[in-house]
């Protein structure tokens, strides 16, 4: 078998054996689960550096359709399928501690190759036509996946509107894919180079992006992430939506912006446009929600205005801050929802308001959750702030090169983030600090199977924040070399900013000791143990009627004047394409639904009126075929 | 620059840490007595801040409990670590004339870690008073961080070729003279003065620590050598942000001739602007704060980057 197939086909036929392993076999599954994904990824890690490494067949000949299976390694697809086997070996570990008994097993780890098998094949395809098809058995097997949570009403709520706006973005590229062929006859992504200019480019262009910003999940097709996060299962959220979508998302509007088309100014302001509006609303979304899991849904959305936005501002430095925060994104918001789950797991809950007091009783969940936090707070020294930072370099960047009204997307994109803050202070607050509530006394930590894949996680948001030069000269520099043809990232980024992050992290370090030093000097020693200080009230035994929940603390936020409308319009889904298209769909349904009144007679009526209407249709064309003769 | 030796000597004592603590403390004496002068006292002697802190190094630490032990203790040392690193780029910068460790945007978010150091360990320590208080810290921090974006990025706006290391905004500086000479940015730096104020939290905008309501609320909980901490970090802060706002409005820091004491007149006026700010002013609540930064403040702040675009 060629390697460059090995991605694909060995998690599809591990999939299939999953599968067939009767439910009783216990462990033989998971097993095979991670040998799969395993083998995946140290076949994409042995393909790293090999490009260009293609594979041809062809498939099938339709009149003057010739349909070829076409693969292509390049710089771009070899990094992202290392690390989509590397998320889906992350969650295959973890969900061996996280499932359970009544979750089906064997399709969740069925599914869990599947996707794994289908992204690979989605990122390697150098056919549009053949991305398409892994594009669409994706989002099918997220359906069936978000349909194994336990919640089932909530769970096929999410799926079925998953599906449908997945459904609507996968129809997009459908047409557009048809129209490349038509106009420009040929589907290879590595020979189309589309120069954007008329109508019918960019309308093509529009429905690629539309295709790509959905999977991603950016405004204002992004409704289906929180809608999913509220049934799946929470390994699922980390695994699909949270990190494989949105580097196939964002692999796919960095291909079509970077290599297939070129788009000018207007098209780049429309992307940059999109960036802002997620980023901003998603964030003002995630302040206010009480469920984890559908926190992290509005952030999981907010973080993909940030990539938009690199992407679309066309300057190599915010390019690769773009992509390398898409590598970032999915690293911590995978971790955050790994946590979610390890919480859920073991209080049954992910409803803010009942958590409390978690940092003491699950200690590594805590650190790992915090660590993600601070990341995709874009804290300095972690990840989020070297990407964010290129961001925001480029942005300014582009104000040099005579675009004046760039201080307006450096500023929501600076004070989206100090938005991401606050939101995440107040889960670590409330999940993790604040007072325990007596009902959660019982619970302790989760598994190490549960517990390694998180670690691993925070840990490369520490490498990738510190350590910034690795992953940015191995992953991201051959990608933006290639595209723009620049310089390296490193020269560009010295001379709009400067972020030594191994520097300022040595000097943090070394001045966190020195407070340590400070306080040791100091009576460290008697430390002593005292009741909480009240106003010289004797605090209550049971701590209960003191806690103070984390779910108020932006109320006052969300009770001023120009906040209170667009909360009270978002509550109402004033927004949500979803629910608008189907009040519009709603108006056409009403107007057929009068027709269905249960009479046979009528029936039969319509079905000889559309008889006599084909054959008149018919009989016309005939006639007139025998009159041209 | 030097060895890692001598950096880190840098970093711990001049102008990292120890130099930045005592000058911070001597600030804070300088606020003390003018507030006492405001007020018809006499105020302390300039030892006062010192023996304070020595006074909290020699105490026990109280831990309550419930707290959860390790982040109450741990938080604020993270925040008294970030503004460190921002004092020694900022002395850095403007000693050696070149870039050191970070640019604004590394500055900007590094002066965000004391408040978050602060919130996360008032939530740790189980307290309900520091709850209130670390929530309104959080809403205090997103009320002041939206104008004083704009208004920093007004500065850069003004600086051309637009840059965001901190050498490039001094050279444009020395080259043409302070960022200060311009009407938008003299908007910008009232903008960034409230913003200061705010980032102390100094009167009016004390809300988080509000002590005649909620008794220190964020600090309720410490005692000892770990308030002591804290102590030191609202010191620092006090040092380094007029510093901050000099290096990128007003030509930053001279060491020569005149220079010097041109530049310790630059930073006692804003000192002193900050101490009568906060003598003169009562408390005002979480949401009028809000309001106030995310109105006036806000307006006043785009006012200034528009005409810095217009060129003024």
């Amino acid at each position: 078998m060629p390697q460059i197939l090995v991605p694909i086909v060995i998690p599809a036929i591990a999939g299939l054996l999953c599968l067939f392993v009767p439910g009783r076999v216990k462990g033989v599954r998971e097993v095979i689960a991670l040998a799969g994904t395993a083998w995946a990824f140290v076949a994409a890690l042995q393909l790293f550096g090999q490009w260009p490494l293609s594979l041809t067949t062809d498939w099938m000949v339709f009149g003057g359709l010739d349909i070829q299976f076409d693969l292509l390694l390049n710089q771009f697809s070899a990094f992202v399928i290392i690390f989509i086997a590397l998320f889906g070996l992350g969650v295959g570990i973890y969900s061996i501690g996280w499932l359970e008994k009544e979750h089906d097993g064997r399709r969740y780890y069925a599914y869990l190759l599947w996707t794994v098998a289908a992204s690979c094949g989605a990122v390697l395809s150098n056919s549009l036509l053949v991305l398409l098809i892994f594009w669409e058995v994706l989002t099918a097997i997220l359906f069936l996946y978000i349909n194994l949570g336990r919640k089932k009403d909530e769970a096929s709520a999410g799926a079925s509107k998953s599906f449908l706006m997945l459904g609507f973005s996968d129809a997009a590229l459908f047409l557009a894919v048809a129209l490349i062929w038509v106009n420009y006859g040929t589907l290879s992504m590595s020979h189309l180079r589309i120069f954007v200019g008329d109508g019918t480019s960019t309308f093509i262009y529009l429905l690629l992006m539309i295709g790509a910003i959905t999977k991603a999940g950016a405004m204002p097709f992004h409704t289906w992430v929180p809608a999913a996060a509220k049934g799946a299962p929470t390994p699922v959220m980390a695994l699909l939506p949270a990190s494989i979508d949105k580097l196939l998302g964002i692999y796919l509007l960095a291909r079509i912006s970077l290599d297939i088309f070129s788009i000018g100014p207007g098209l780049s302001l429309v992307l940059m446009i999109i960036g802002a509006v997620t980023i901003f609303a998603a964030v003002m979304m995630a302040l206010i929600q009480h469920d984890l899991k559908v926190l992290l849904a509005y952030h999981a959305v907010s973080q993909v205005g940030y990539m938009i936005l690199g992407i679309g501002t066309g300057i190599p430095l915010a390019i690769a801050g773009g992509l390398f925060h898409m590598l970032n994104n999915a690293i911590y918001k995978a971790g955050l929802f790994l946590g979610a789950g390890s919480i859920e797991k073991q209080t049954g809950t992910t409803e803010i308001s009942k958590l409390g007091g978690l940092a003491k009783l699950m200690p590594v969940t805590f650190i790992t959750m915090t660590i993600s936090a601070l990341a995709i707070s874009g804290v300095p020294p972690f990840n989020g702030f070297v990407s964010k930072w290129m961001i925001y370099s480029g942005i300014v960047e582009l104000g040099n090169r005579g675009f004046s009204a760039y201080w307006i997307f450096v500023l929501v994109a600076v004070f989206g983030s100090a938005l991401t803050l606050a939101s995440f202070v107040k889960v670590l607050y409330s999940a993790f600090l604040g007072q325990q509530p007596s009902a959660l006394s019982h619970v302790r930590e989760s598994s190490w199977f549960m517990r390694v894949p998180m670690l691993v996680l925070a840990g490369l948001c520490i490498l990738f924040g510190v350590w910034a030069k690795f992953p940015i000269d191995r992953f991201i520099d051959p990608i933006v070399h290639g595209a723009v043809g620049s310089a390296s990232v490193d020269g560009i980024a010295g001379t709009m900013g400067f972020w030594d992050s191994a520097g300022a992290t040595s000097l943090i370090i070394v001045g966190i000791i020195m407070g340590l030093v400070v306080v040791f000097v100091g009576k460290f020693t008697t430390r002593r143990v005292g009741r909480i200080f009240v106003g010289g009230v004797r605090p209550p035994e049971r701590m209960d009627a003191m806690r103070v929940p984390g779910t108020g603390f932006y109320n006052t936020i969300k009770e001023m004047a120009p906040f209170k409308d667009f909360y009270m319009n978002a509550e109402q889904k004033v927004f949500d394409v979803h629910v608008v298209g189907g009040r519009i769909g709603d108006v056409f349904v009403q107007a057929l639904r009068s027709l269905h009144s249960g009479v046979l007679s009528t029936y039969l009526a319509w079905c000889v009126i559309g008889l006599g209407a084909i054959v008149f249709a018919v009989l016309t064309a005939l006639l007139k075929e025998m009159a041209g003769k | 620059m030097a060895s890692t030796l001598g950096l880190v000597l840098s970093f711990l004592i001049f102008p990292g840490l120890f130099f930045t603590a005592v000058m911070g403390l001597a600030t804070q004496w300088i606020d003390r007595k003018v507030s006492a002068l405001v007020q018809w006292r006499v105020g302390p002697p300039w030892y006062q801040p010192f023996a304070d802190i020595l006074k909290l190094l020699g105490k026990e630490i109280i831990v309550p409990a419930g707290a959860r032990r390790a982040g109450f203790l741990f938080a604020p040392m993270a925040g008294f670590a970030a503004i460190g690193v921002v004092s020694t780029i900022l002395w850095l910068t403007n000693l050696h004339g070149t870039s050191f460790v970070g640019d604004l945007i590394g500055v900007i978010y590094l002066l965000t870690i004391p408040s978050l150091g602060i919130i996360l360990g008032a939530s740790a320590s189980s307290n309900p008073l520091a709850s209130v208080g670390a929530s309104r810290e959080m809403k205090l921090v997103l009320a002041y961080e939206l104008p004083f974006i704009i208004a920093i990025f007004t500065a850069v706006t003004k600086v051309s070729p637009m840059t965001l290391r901190l050498d490039g905004i001094l050279e444009y500086q020395a080259a043409n003279g302070a960022l200060l000479g311009n009407v938008s940015c003299i908007l910008a730096f009232i903008v960034c003065i409230l913003v200061t104020q705010a980032k102390l939290t100094y009167p009016p905008f004390d809300i988080p620590e509000a002590d005649t309501e909620i008794m220190d609320g964020t600090h309720i909980e410490y005692s000892g050598a770990a308030l002591a901490v804290i102590k030191l970090q609202q010191a620092m802060m006090l040092f380094t942000l007029p510093i901050f706002l000099i290096t990128v409005f007003w030509g930053g820091l001279v060491f020569s001739g005149w220079g010097i004491l041109y530049t310790i007149v630059k930073y006692v006026i804003i000192i002193v602007i900050i101490v009568l700010i906060k003598n003169v002013n009562p408390r005002v609540r979480i949401d009028q704060a809000v309001r106030f930064f995310w109105g006036p403040v806000t307006v006043i702040a785009v006012v200034s980057m528009i005409l810095a675009i217009l060129g003024f």
